[in-house]
This record gives C-alpha cells, sequence and structure tokens, in this order.
C-alpha cells in the first residue's frame, strides 16, 4: 500500500509541477533560513558549555560605584588569595589578554592579535583539544607557546612546530604546545597562548601586577559542587576590602555560561559579546521562517484539495478508509518535506562560507556535527507534521458522494483558516520589509550624519611604546617632532597631527581629577580625555564654538584647556566661560576654547563632557590627511619612516573611516542578516500567494465565464479576483504597523542618535506589499480573464 | 437480494421537506438485470446511491442479504459494500495519476489482499477484458469505452455480487455503449446482479426488469 501512496504521490507531483515546484521552493527556501538561524543560534546558546562542568564556573566582575565602571577584570593578588581564603573553590584560574602580540620568525615580523597569558590553573577549568605537547611541558618553562593548529600551520608548514622558537622583543619562546582550533561557540578566541610567568619575569611589571590597585586580570572560579556563589562572592569582598583601602569597589561572580551575552560592561574586553535580546529575534524570526513556509504548502495543498477530490472520491468508494487516505497525504507530505531537505542540505553546504562571512563566525564543516542533523531532523518532522496533518484530515474527510457530484469541498470555517493563514504570512513579511526599510535609513543616517569630523582620508598610526617610554621629556619632544616633521615634508601628505588617540572611538577616560571654579564639592564627573597637538583642529576639520585652539608660541598653552559643548553644559561654568579656571589631570590653567560636539563614540551613545588637554607625553598618534589621489603614495612614504625608527616592527595603520565603519560591524551584520531573511519571507509569501491566486481563478472559472458572457471586461475580471487578496493584505498592513512599530522603535532606542520613526515608511512596506501582492495575483488572474468564456462555461 | 420497505428521502428547502425519494417499496433478486428509467430529477440515481450505501435514506427500511442496512453504522456498512458491491459511473471516475492496471488493482489493496495474489487477479480480468496491451497507459490516453471498460474491470475486480451502474453509456457513442451493454449482459448471465440507471430504452431492453421513477415514487403504470 505504501508503495502505492508513494508512486501516486510522485505522479501528483510531477502532474502538478508548477504547484509542487513552487511547494518545494518555498519550503526548502524556508527550511535553509531556519537551519541556518538555529545553527547561529544554537551556537550562540551553547557558548562556553562545553567545558567540563560549566555551570560551576564563574568569573570575577568588578563594579567601580563611584565611577560607575563595570570590568571583567580584577586584581592579580585577589585570585590567589581567594584560592588560599575561600574554601568553597575547587579551582582558580587567570588570563590577562595581551591584545596584539608582534613576534620575529626568522626574519620575518607577524602580529598574532588574539593572544593571551593564561597562569597554571587555565588547561584544569577549560578544556583544549592538545595535538601536541600537554600543559605540563607548556608551564615547565615561562617563555613557552601555544598555538591553535591552524595557526601552527600558518607558521612552520608542516613541519613539527615543537620545539621551534618565536622570538618577542628580545627574548626567544620555545613552542611548546598545539591545540585544536577553539570551537565558534567558544568565549576564548585566543590564537596564542603563554604562561602567565612569562609576563611577570620582569620584576618591575611583578611589582606593577601584584597590587590591588591594578585591574587587569580576568579570574575565573571553579566551585564546589554545593557552594554557593553568593558566599564566595562575599569572601571576594572581604579579600578585596583588606587589600584595597578605598572603598566603593563591589566584586561579583558572573556565571561562565553568561559572560557571552554580557551587556553592562564598561569596556567591550577581549571578549565578543552578544546581545541576548538579538539571539531571541532570531529565534523567533526563525521559527516564523519555517511557519511562513509551512503555510504555504497547507495552504496550495488545500488549495489542490478540489482537484485531489475527485481521487479522494473514487478512493472512498472502491473502499479506501479514512485511515488509509491519511496515511498517503500524510506520506505525500513526507515525500514534499524529504525532498525539501535534501534541497535544504544542498543549499545549507552551498552557503556556509557566506554564512560564516556573515555571521563572522567560524562554523566548522556544519554537516559532519550532529546537532546540525538534530536541527535538520526536527525542523523536518516540524514541515512534515505543520505540513502533513491539516491537509490529510481535510482530504481524507471528503464525503465522497458530495465531491462526486460537485458540490463545494471546502466549507467556510476552512476558507476562513486559510485566509488567516495568509494574513499571518503577509504580516510578517510586512514587519520585516518595514525593519529593514528603518534598520537600513539608521545605518545610512549613520553612514552620512555630520560626526563633527572629516574621517575621509585621513589614516594613522601609533610609534611603539618601547620606543618612547624611557625617553626623557626632550628626547621625546624631538622624537615626536622629527617624525611629524618629516611626515608633514612628503608629497601627497595634506597635514599631520599628533594625539593621545583616535577620535572616532574615543575610549580614554577619567573621574574625579577635574575641578574649576563653582563646582558641586559632590559632583565629580566622568569625563573623557584627550591630548592633542596645535594642528588637530585644522587636519580633522573640528568646529570651534568659541575661543581658539592651542597656539604653539603660546607657553601658557601648555596647561590651558579646551572643552566641548557638552561639558560645559553639564559642568556649569561660570560665564564667560573663555578665561575660566580648569584643573585636570594634576594641571591648572584656563579654559581657552570650546569646540563644537562631536561624535568621539559609537552612535550608540550619547555624547559625554571632553576635556581636551596639550600635555605632549599623552600623544604618540600620528593622524595623517593625504591629498586626493594620493593615498598610497602617503603611505608608503609613512612606511618608509616608521622603518627608519621602529625597523623591527610592522608597520601597523589604519584608516579613519574604517575604524568608523567597525564600530557598527554588529549593525551592519544584524541588518545584511534581516534583509536576506526578508526576502525569503516575501519570495516564500509570493509563491503561496501565487499558489492561492491560481487556485482561485480555477476555482471561479464558472463564474468568470459567466461575467464574461455577460459583458465583462478582462480588467473587470482582473479587479473582481484581486479584491480579495489586495484586501488580505490590507488587513495584514493594519496588524503588521503596530507590531513593527514597536519592534522598530525598541531597537532605535538602543541608538542615542536616530531617525524619527515616520508613518511613511510603514506606508511604503505596506505599499510594497500590496504591490508584490497585485503583481503575483494578476498574473493568474490576466490568464483566467483573457479565457474562452465557452471553454470554461462547458467543463462543467 | 434487496429489499426496500418504504424508503423515503428529502432535503428540506426552505423549512418544508422536498422529497426526493417517496415511499419506495422495491425488491430485488439475486441474478437479476434491472434498469431504472425516469425523467431528471426523478430520483435514479439517488435511489441507487441508497442501495449502495453512499447515501442515507430519511425514513424507511433496507435490507441487504438479509442484513437491515438501515441500522448498521457506517463502518460496517462501508465493510458490507466495500465486499458485495461495485460502482460504474458515467464518467467513468478513474484516477488519472494511475494506469490502467494500478486503477483496477486500488480496491484489491484496500481490501488487504497479498500483491501476488493481486497481480494474478488483474492479470485475469485485463486478460478477459481484452486490454492487457493498455495496463501500462493512463486513463487520459484512452478512449472513453476504453475507459469505461476499465471502469468496470475496477467495479468486477473484488467479484461483487451486485453491479451498480449510473448511466454507464452516457458518455459513449452509440457503438460503444452497445459493447457495454454486451457486457453487462454477458456478466448477469455469469450471475452478477445488475442495476443500471438509463435514459435509453433500447439500453433498458438488455434488462430483465424496468423501475420507472417519477418524482420520486415508482411509477407503476407504464
Amino acid at each position: 500500500m505504501i508503495k502505492n501512496h508513494l508512486k501516486i504521490a510522485w505522479r501528483t507531483l510531477m502532474k502538478n509541477r508548477p504547484v509542487g515546484i513552487l511547494n518545494i521552493i518555498g519550503l526548502s527556501a524556508g527550511m535553509t533560513a531556519a537551519v541556518l538561524i538555529f545553527l547561529w543560534v544554537q551556537n550562540e546558546m551553547s557558548y562556553d558549555g562545553y567545558h567540563p562542568d560549566a555551570a560551576r564556573i564563574y568569573r570575577l566582575t568588578a563594579h567601580l560605584t563611584k565611577a560607575k565602571w563595570t570590568w571583567e577584570t580584577t586584581p592579580l593578588p585577589l585570585a590567589s588569595a581567594m584560592s588560599r581564603e575561600v574554601p568553597e573553590l575547587e579551582a582558580v584560574a587567570c588570563l590577562q589578554p595581551s591584545y596584539s602580540t608582534t613576534f620575529r620568525l626568522g626574519n620575518e615580523l607577524f602580529i598574532e592579535k588574539h593572544t593571551a597569558y593564561v597562569d597554571s590553573g587555565w588547561f584544569g577549568m577549560f578544556h583544549y583539544d592538545f595535538i601536541e605537547g600537554n600543559p605540563a611541558n607548556f608551564f615547565s618553562h615561562p617563555f613557552s607557546v601555544l598555538l591553535t593548529q591552524t595557526r601552527a600551520k600558518k607558521y612552520f608548514g608542516d613541519k613539527d612546530p615543537i620545539g621551534r622558537t618565536i622570538r618577542i622583543d628580545t627574548i626567544d619562546y620555545r613552542i611548546a604546545a598545539v591545540v585544536r582550533d577553539v570551537p565558534a561557540n567558544s568565549s576564548f578566541r585566543f590564537d596564542m597562548l603563554m604562561p602567565l610567568d612569562a609576563l611577570l619575569a620582569d620584576p618591575k611589571t611583578r611589582k606593577n601586577e601584584e597590587t590591588y590597585n591594578n585591574f587587569n586580570y580576568q579570574t575565573f572560579l571553579k566551585l564546589r559542587p554545593t557552594a554557593s556563589p553568593a558566599k564566595v562572592a562575599a569572601g571576594a569582598n572581604r579579600i578585596m576590602a583588606a587589600g584595597k583601602k578605598e572603598v566603593g569597589n563591589a566584586i561579583s561572580l558572573t556565571p561562565l555560561r553568561d559572560i557571552h551575552f554580557e551587556t553592562d560592561l564598561t569596556s567591550g574586553g577581549t571578549i565578543e559579546h552578544v546581545n541576548k535580546k538579538t539571539v531571541y529575534i532570531f529565534s523567533v524570526l526563525g521559527i516564523f521562517l519555517l511557519v511562513i513556509a509551512c503555510i504555504n504548502y497547507v495552504n496550495i495543498t488545500t488549495a489542490m484539495a478540489s482537484v485531489r477530490a475527485k481521487e479522494v472520491g473514487i478512493r472512498k468508494i472502491v473502499g479506501a478508509g479514512k485511515k488509509s487516505l491519511f496515511l498517503q497525504f500524510m506520506l505525500e507530505s513526507v515525500l514534499v518535506s524529504a525532498i525539501s531537505l535534501c534541497i535544504t542540505v544542498l543549499l545549507v553546504w552551498q552557503l556556509m562560507p557566506l554564512f560564516r562571512e556573515l555571521t563572522d563566525k567560524n562554523f566548522p564543516m556544519p554537516l559532519a556535527s550532529s546537532a546540525t542533523w538534530q536541527i535538520l531532523g526536527i525542523t523536518l518532522l516540524a514541515a512534515t507534521v505543520l505540513n502533513g496533518i491539516y491537509p490529510a484530515l481535510i482530504l481524507s474527510s471528503f464525503r465522497p458522494l458530495n465531491v462526486l457530484k460537485g458540490s463545494t469541498i471546502l466549507n467556510f470555517k476552512d476558507v476562513y483558516l486559510r485566509k488567516g493563514l495568509f494574513v499571518l504570512q503577509f504580516t510578517f513579511s510586512i514587519i520585516l520589509i518595514a525593519g529593514t526599510l528603518i534598520i537600513q535609513r539608521q545605518l545610512s543616517y549613520i553612514q552620512h550624519i555630520d560626526a563633527g569630523y572629516d574621517r575621509s582620508q585621513v589614516f594613522y598610526f601609533r610609534l611603539p611604546f618601547t620606543l618612547y617610554a624611557r625617553k626623557e621629556d626632550k628626547e621625546f619632544h624631538s622624537l615626536i617632532a622629527g617624525v611629524k616633521q618629516q611626515l608633514t615634508n612628503q608629497t601627497g601628505i595634506s597635514g599631520v597631527t599628533v594625539a593621545s588617540q583616535s577620535l572616532v572611538d574615543l575610549h580614554s577616560s577619567n573621574s574625579g581629577s577635574a575641578d574649576w571654579d563653582g563646582r558641586d564639592k559632590n559632583f565629580v564627573p566622568t569625563v573623557f580625555q584627550l591630548s592633542a597637538d596645535e594642528d588637530y583642529l585644522k587636519v580633522l576639520h573640528l568646529q570651534m564654538q568659541q575661543g581658539r585652539w592651542y597656539d604653539p608660541l603660546n607657553a601658557t598653552d601648555q596647561k590651558n584647556f579646551i572643552l566641548n559643548e557638552t561639558a560645559v553644559g553639564e559642568f556649569n561654568i561660570r560665564k564667560p566661560v573663555l578665561g575660566q579656571r580648569f584643573a585636570f589631570q594634576g594641571d591648572t590653567g584656563k579654559i581657552i576654547g570650546v569646540v563644537k560636539d562631536f561624535h568621539f563614540a559609537s552612535l550608540h551613545q550619547k555624547i559625554k563632557p571632553l576635556v581636551i588637554l596639550n600635555n605632549e607625553r599623552w600623544r604618540a598618534a600620528f593622524f595623517i590627511r593625504t591629498d586626493p589621489g594620493k593615498t598610497t603614495a602617503a603611505l608608503a612614504a609613512a612606511r618608509r619612516i616608521w622603518q627608519n625608527y621602529a625597523p623591527d616592527k610592522p608597520f601597523d595603520y589604519s584608516f579613519l573611516d574604517e575604524q568608523f565603519d567597525s564600530l557598527y560591524k554588529a549593525d551592519s551584520k544584524i541588518s545584511s542578516l534581516i534583509l536576506l531573511f526578508s526576502v525569503i519571507a516575501i519570495l516564500i509569501s509570493c509563491f503561496g500567494l501565487f499558489g492561492l491566486a491560481a487556485f482561485t481563478a480555477r476555482q471561479r472559472v464558472k463564474e468568470i465565464g459567466i461575467r464574461k458572457v455577460l459583458g465583462a471586461t478582462v480588467t473587470d475580471i482582473m479587479s473582481l479576483l484581486s479584491r480579495d487578496f489586495i484586501r488580505l493584505v490590507l488587513l495584514s498592513v493594519l496588524i503588521a504597523t503596530p507590531i513593527a512599530w514597536w519592534a522598530m522603535s525598541k531597537w532605535l532606542q538602543d541608538f542615542a542618535y536616530h531617525i524619527p520613526l515616520n508613518a511613511w515608511v510603514f506606508a511604503v512596506a505596506g505599499g510594497l506589499d500590496i504591490l508584490i501582492a497585485l503583481l503575483t495575483v494578476s498574473s493568474q488572474s490576466l490568464g483566467a480573464a483573457r479565457a474562452n468564456p465557452v471553454k470554461n462555461l462547458r467543463i462543467e | 437480494m434487496i429489499e426496500l420497505k418504504r424508503i423515503s428521502k428529502w432535503v428540506n428547502v426552505g423549512g418544508k421537506p422536498n422529497f426526493i425519494l417517496k415511499d419506495i417499496n422495491l425488491e430485488i433478486r439475486e441474478g437479476e438485470f434491472v434498469s431504472i428509467m425516469g425523467p431528471s430529477g426523478s430520483g435514479k440515481s439517488s435511489l441507487l446511491n441508497v442501495i449502495g450505501m453512499l447515501d442515507d435514506a430519511s425514513e424507511g427500511e433496507y435490507y441487504f442479504l438479509s442484513q437491515a442496512v438501515h441500522t448498521l453504522k457506517e463502518k460496517q456498512r462501508s465493510q458490507l459494500y466495500k465486499q458485495y458491491i461495485g460502482f460504474v459511473f458515467q464518467a467513468y471516475h478513474l484516477i488519472d495519476e494511475l494506469t490502467v492496471y494500478e486503477n483496477i488493482e486500488t480496491p484489491l489493496i484496500y481490501q488487504n489482499i497479498k500483491s501476488s495474489e493481486r497481480q494474478a487477479m488483474v492479470a485475469d480480468i485485463l486478460d478477459r477484458f481484452q486490454i492487457v496491451g493498455k495496463k501500462g497507459l493512463f486513463p487520459t490516453q484512452l478512449s472513453g469505452g476504453q475507459q469505461q471498460l476499465v471502469g468496470i474491470a475496477r467495479a468486477l475486480i473484488g467479484k461483487p455480487k451486485l453491479l451498480l451502474a449510473d448511466e454507464p453509456t452516457g458518455n459513449l457513442n452509440s457503438k460503444q455503449g452497445e459493447e457495454i451493454m454486451e457486457l453487462f449482459k454477458q456478466l448477469n448471465n455469469e450471475g452478477v446482479t445488475i442495476i443500471q440507471v438509463t435514459h435509453s430504452e433500447k439500453n433498458a431492453a438488455y434488462g430483465s426488469r424496468i423501475i420507472n421513477l417519477l418524482d420520486g415514487r415508482i411509477d407503476n403504470n407504464i
């Protein structure tokens, strides 16, 4: 019987090829999207869960209550004190990221961007797959290096890396271990690890790190199975209070599994975070896409019911029971789902590189992982059940005689259900269209907003710290001035300025040292700080609100300050602002100017108070504005100058506009994903609409015939057929608009500066959807309207 | 074999019963070849459907092989007609997606007959109707007469005692019609009870008895 069912399922599919193809394309598109989304979601939700006893691992979080800062790092002595004094702990491990590490291999220089120092507890707490070497011989010598497989291959090719050396600064490090690349769901994405002892080998550094004033270490604790995190946190606070006399510091415990979703850290740190909200949004998106695709199938299949009805009727008369008919239609659904699944697997496989790029995650061979197959299995099951049961029930429950007599098969209830499903589908696609429009507009707003400075054609580099750290002030001045002079002399360079940091994303801030006349003693604001030279205003095209910029000929300017508008407003500086006393970072001088507000952080954040100072010792970053079309020449010149000063370091530079774009990398990633999935959702919805329109046209063939005989024109018929659909789409617009409005205003709230939420966006989204619907429907109704009525009427 | 006692069927139109069949009393013995005749709307097909258990009467008693059909549940009833009754339709009602062979085989599948046995039975009937060469074709590739032959073969494959035919020649030309009627005659001679609905006097003449219907009643005056 099954063979017979499969045979007829296949033939039905072949016979109604356009419908079958629509069904399968729609379903595979939906399933592919769902699988990709769930792969991503599964990866995000499983972050760091693969370590043994992950549920018992916590990280210390420091809260500097006065400055309202939250850090993922704590002082080094806290870790060792805790392992001694807190009995609830099973293990303690520490890590200090070292950001990028430059090293020499043979005669070549390399920069490894993701490196860290770990203490001897690290591999006991966190799981690594050692391919060569082991933790013991890694820690046996302080100057050891552990590499991931990919990196070992990159640097040493097929040669055995163990025992080879690389040189960092003046010390040779030995490759002691190679591990498998860390999985895509690890927070610790380091490609190179070194023992903490290597960092602390320098007695000065050790002294510096072994105080309670430096918060440099990510400290992880593994609690005993029965231990209470609150008790451990209390212990941490007790030790912290004893070690650091200052009040206003609190330590809390953050579960390892939550680290990936942290959003309240003051600085991003080295761990990549994701907003849990985003993960939930995408989960819902995945489910919706799958449902949309299934709705299509249900709609098209039940619409096809009238065609199948005759077969069902005959089968019943020749003796088919309800059960066997149900089985038959379920089998058909399984067949379609299975074909779609095969296409899905193929598509997922093909789209993986693109998806890796979009998500910036290295999903390893998705088809080899059991998670993928679980997701595929669940998707197939969901699709089969969603697709099969309802149509199978409807089709198997026809009364045979009614069918053969040609009376209507689908009653009102079914029609309403189908209309409901249809509205649901379009509601969703309108929400997505509106969402895409708003996200795109916000991102383009960011791109084109006047940030208050000119970031085009400017690149910058920072002199290596080792080059100037130990120089006296005078030597330092001549070094900086020398480099600047040489740069200025190059052709293709129109301006050079030296500053402490890039103004695209200013990180440096201070709390407690700013003072001015009239300050309320309890008012201790957190202030962003920037040191800039006399050419800064000119080179970066900042604007003065009042007063002037630094004058190189004015010696007192060394200790004078420039504030931004927000600082003047928030500090409530007495009038006239210019000439007021201002003290900052140990210097006391006057306010000589107010610079117009500019965005020195991402537009997610409001502009904060900024103090610009003129302390030359802070400055080692050179900002170079190039002449149009001369960028390559300017870069080459800068590289030559760099090599004169720092021949053992690679020339590391960035462009301001690239840095600016990277501020919104996460936003644009989400935007492109939403865009992709909207397109898929809309396409699938259109398939469904197409199928339904075809069905309606067929169902109303007789009515159309009669109307044409009575004198209706093609236009009359087309509007007759389209009217119902347009009404449904309009209903969808009504339902979708408030939902989209609510969702998008939530999203925009994450930006301190954003576009207003205009009604026209929703009008456009609705209009677009109506247009798409109209085009889809008319392709069908045109055929019906043009058909020869005599032929249609004879069919009956 | 069949006994109808005071069978009536009506539908309510605007609150008033509109009779389709009224007070039918009828007995058909095994081996008969009965033709039901009457103008359009006289209730011929309805009567046939009631006899075929595809439809219920509103009132009255129906005994089939001395079982009280009107007291049976839907499931038992379908069990009964599956076993004893074959249907032939004016519009053939073949399943377009199945080949001639598969169409004929379908009822056997639903009767849970083993595959090897099915093969033998289908081969047998194909041979008998001389359509072996057509077994791989789909209904749309056949002429009307051939399709009706397949329809009859399908009706007979389960070896029914009773064959119900609703205007079996209605869509055929006269030559094809005659062939079908000859076949019916022959089947009847082999012992199959046949009840056919027909418009044609000529076809009715093949039968052993004619029942005339007018406005849902048996009209004995003709």
